[in-house]
């Protein structure tokens, strides 16, 4: 069977199965620091999977692996079936990514920005559709003004529009309520809860505890490149619980701070050995 | 003994100095750089110096023995000679420092309110005249650096040439560098007057009209000094008449109260052992251009760039605009319709970007008034071989001038995605369309500009047929070629991350670019120099374009198709691939 018959079998089939989101043994080296080591997750339709970590963790560079601007140092990567690196029109094709930093083309106005969203994702009659967008965050008023005089807040805005547009199976977000006010923070939570209730994926970071806990449905919990733990929340809960008697840990807050605790002391215990 | 010698560590205090951030950031980038882009950059610098000074050294060789026979034969250069090489000289400093002058405006903006190191800089502890004065430098070396460089082979040259005494060498590099530092400094104090007080938004606007205007002035004035009047005149110098006439035109320089006169008639005399006193002129105008900028600068500096930072809103339109006539038919192609759209827009909507146009049409304008003002003897067999033979200068130069272009219109144009890249690189196009794209959105620029140069030049020169034909194919071929290597080489090495959009065409990709575009330039003069040999030495064997229906032709024709597809596809292919494993 030709490889190419493959790949369409397995990005129409396997997907489904195994999860839109695959990564599989996925390390990123800056020079001879590994900012990720060897993290596996799988996400699967109808899901938010949120990647909970503190400063420094490797979230950020996890994702850029994903969306083809890092390439893996191991390790393989995969969106809705298709290798970004092997395939990369078809993976980006199905994904919508909303960057931590929203660089946009500050020469252009939100609607030419939209629209020339549109046309790199071949979307038919996006007018419409952009109306909705501009009104739904309220950037009807400044959408005829260039980028270049929005708020910080104003482009993060637009830039969750250029990802949701296209109406990609999978979203991938990193950090997306940094910058937001209250108000857009929770209108964002809910566009991404409601997103995954379509059957479509949602993977997101975040360093924010709360955040994770109010959207995510399953977490991993990442620290010096390395996934601690994973699993829904009760499943976390259970594990930090049933492991080390002490503090009884039921918010996501006291779990986090004993796994990062647990890694510590497993750290200085490698050490003590050596 | 171990209490006593340990030492209580103490912090060191650290003196902040501009020059040494920007010196570490600058050896940081060269240290952790490709190596071979240094190595192509030093061969493209030494082979433009020892160029720049054969050059000059064989023309002040030519120049000076001209009408020796009439004059005085014992002087170490005739004195036509010498009124013909100083007025070169002058007219050289005044068409670089018109270039200077024409970006120093815009380049005075974007680096002394635009840079992105400034909102750093000036909420820190430094007073503003120090972050004023160190961004003035990085103007003059984005405005004036290549000019400067570019003129001190020839002073070496031209000291060589006469046995100048050892202070010349100083005094005449210094000379140039303060002829070119005048319109920096005035450009930076009409930058700090503009938005301290211009229209907000508007700035930028005014700032390259102001350019346009004085730059449009300068080259109004190189023509007033008409260098190509003297070689004529030195052509038909056979009567004592002529000469006297000549002489006497020649007495004073052509326009005493501009800098670059001053500048050339103190190197000139300077080269020949006499300490001229216009270099007080010179710098004493320099000097107090600079207190101007300074005083400027400490009284507007600061509150001008607060204000740069505030928008111009006049009401909000929040009615839907659709897209224009042009956005739905360049959509028709695609993804990469939407690309060069946008970056149509882009580009008409930042002066910076839009004013670099206007330089390509000053280039243009220039060099087909020069060519058409070249004297020729009218109707004669001589005149149709020395046109020809011209004609096919022009045509090797003609790749000079589009590779001049290509390194502001194409190089950068990958590049200038800047920060804003990652939304094409998560977006479904492919590389190859990102890189094809950037080149089709290029290409108008310099086509236009390598078919009017091609045109003009063989129209105005009536040229022979074939050099006609072979002018136009070679326009077109280097407009290509040319082209698709500033795109491809541009994206094979990016800069998403520069400060000021001027260095990426002076990074060591640029230089690379300018190595490979003149090596392209080189191989269609070779290819097309049979022809053109024939057509020239013997204008009636082939009459017509009969030529190219001869084997020889046809061969030549199919070498010239086979070179400039290679040569259009294969930087971009190597551009995209390059890119496509780029992170
Ligand atoms: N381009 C890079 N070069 C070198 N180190 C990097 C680069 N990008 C990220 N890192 C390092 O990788 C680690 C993880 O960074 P990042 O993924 O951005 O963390 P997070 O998003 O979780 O805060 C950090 O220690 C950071 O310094
Ligand atoms: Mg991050």
């Amino acid at each position: 069977m030709p490889k190419w018959v493959w790949h369409k079998l397995y990005g129409a089939v396997g997907a489904r199965l195994d999860g839109m989101i695959e990564v599989v043994n996925f390390t990123k080296r800056f020079g001879r620091v590994a900012a990720v080591n060897d993290v596996s997750l799988t996400v699967k339709p109808g899901e938010v999977f949120g990647l909970l970590g503190p400063n420094g963790a490797g979230k950020t560079t996890t994702i850029r692996g994903m969306t083809g601007l890092t390439r893996p140092t191991s390790g393989t990567v995969r969106v809705a079936g298709f290798d970004v690196w092997r395939e990369p029109v078809k993976a980006k094709g199905a994904f919508g990514y909303i960057p931590d930093r929203p660089y946009l083309y500050g020469k252009l106005t939100a609607r030419e920005l939209l629209r020339f969203i549109a046309g790199l994702h071949k979307l038919p009659k996006a007018d419409s559709e952009i109306e909705r967008w501009l009104e739904f965050f309220g950037l009807t008023d400044f959408s005829n003004e260039l980028i270049e005089t929005y708020s910080h807040g104003m482009k993060q805005k637009l830039t969750i529009i250029s990802a949701m547009l296209p109406e990609p199976p999978v979203l991938i977000v990193d950090e997306p309520m940094v910058g937001l006010d209250p108000r857009a923070a929770k209108q964002a939570r809910e566009l991404l809860s409601d997103y995954a209730k379509k059957g479509k994926t949602v993977l997101l970071t975040t360093h924010s505890l709360p955040v994770a806990e109010a959207v995510a449905h399953r977490i991993a919990v990442l620290d010096r490149g390395h996934v601690l733990a994973e699993g829904t929340l009760e499943e976390l809960q259970r594990r930090t619980s049933e492991e080390r008697s002490g503090v009884e840990g039921n918010t996501l807050e006291r779990i986090f701070f004993k796994l990062v605790e647990e890694e510590e002391l497993e750290r200085q215990r490698v050490k003590d050995a050596a | 003994m171990s209490s006593l010698t340990k030492v209580t560590p103490r912090d060191r205090v650290y003196n902040a100095s501009l020059l040494e951030l920007k010196w570490r950031g600058l050896w940081n980038s060269v240290t952790r750089g490709n190596p071979w882009a240094y190595v192509a950059a030093a061969v493209f610098v030494g082979a433009v110096v020892y160029g720049e000074w054969i050059g000059v050294f064989r023309a002040l060789e030519y120049v000076c023995n001209a009408g020796r026979t009439f004059l005085d034969a014992k002087a170490s250069c005739s004195i036509v000679g010498r009124s013909i090489s100083s007025r070169v000289l002058e007219s050289g400093l005044l068409v670089l420092a018109a270039g200077v002058t024409f970006s120093a405006i815009t380049t005075a903006i974007s680096t002394l309110y635009a840079s992105d190191d400034l909102n750093f800089l000036l909420a820190q502890p430094i007073p503003a005249a120090r972050v004023f004065a160190v961004k003035l430098l990085d103007t003059y070396l984005s405005a004036a650096g290549v000019p400067s460089v570019l003129t001190i082979p020839p002073l070496l040259a031209i000291g060589a040439f006469f046995g100048a005494a050892w202070w010349y060498y100083p005094l005449a590099m210094l000379a140039a560098l303060i002829t070119y530092a005048l319109p920096v400094a005035l450009g930076s104090s009409i930058a700090i007057f503009l938005m301290r007080f211009a229209p907000a938004g508007r700035v930028r606007e005014v700032a390259t009209g102001l350019g346009v205007v004085m730059s449009a002035s300068l080259v109004y004035l190189i023509r007033a000094a008409r260098p190509e009047e003297l070689l004529r005149q030195l052509g038909q110098s056979d009567s004592d008449a002529a000469i006297n006439k000549l002489l006497e035109a020649l007495g004073a320089p052509s326009n005493p109260l501009l800098p670059s006169s001053w500048a050339s008639d103190f190197i000139w005399t300077a080269a020949r052992g006499d300490l001229n006193l216009s270099i007080l002129l010179l710098t004493g105008t320099a000097a107090m251009m600079m207190l101007i900028a300074g005083w400027l600068a400490s009284r507007a500096y600061l509150e001008g760039w607060v204000r740069g930072l505030e928008s111009s809103r006049v009401k909000l339109d929040p009615r839907p605009r659709r897209a224009s006539s042009m956005e739905t038919a360049l959509g028709r192609f695609g993804a990469a319709g939407h690309l060069v759209m946008k970056d149509a827009r882009l580009l008409f909507r930042d002066a910076t970007q839009w004013s670099q146009l206007l330089i390509l049409v000053a280039l243009g304008g220039v060099y087909v008034v020069s060519v058409r003002a070249f004297p020729i003897p009218l109707d004669s067999d001589q005149s149709l071989i020395l046109r020809n033979a011209l004609g096919f200068m022009t045509l090797a130069f003609q790749g000079f001038v589009i590779a001049g272009v290509g390194v502001r219109m194409a190089f950068p144009s990958v590049s200038s995605e800047g920060y804003g890249y990652w939304l094409l690189r998560t977006s479904p196009i492919s590389t190859a369309n990102i890189v094809l794209a950037k080149f089709w959105g290029a290409l108008p620029a310099t086509l236009i500009l390598a078919l009017c140069l091609g045109y003009f030049s063989a129209s105005s020169l009536n040229l022979s047929p074939v050099i006609t034909l072979s002018s136009v194919l070679v326009a077109f071929s280097s407009a290509f070629a040319i082209t698709a290597l500033g795109v491809g080489v541009g994206a094979a090495v990016p800069r998403f991350k520069s400060d000021n959009p001027a260095e990426i065409a002076f990074s060591a990709g640029g230089l690379i670019y300018m190595v490979l575009a003149l090596f392209y330039s080189g191989l269609l003069v070779v290819i097309v120099a049979r022809p053109a040999y024939l057509s020239v030495i013997n204008p009636n064997a082939y009459p017509g374009l009969s030529y190219f229906a001869t084997l020889e032709g046809i061969v030549v024709l199919g070498v010239l198709a086979l070179v400039t597809v290679l040569g259009t596809l294969l930087p971009l292919w190597f551009g995209w691939t390059r890119l496509d494993r780029f992170e």
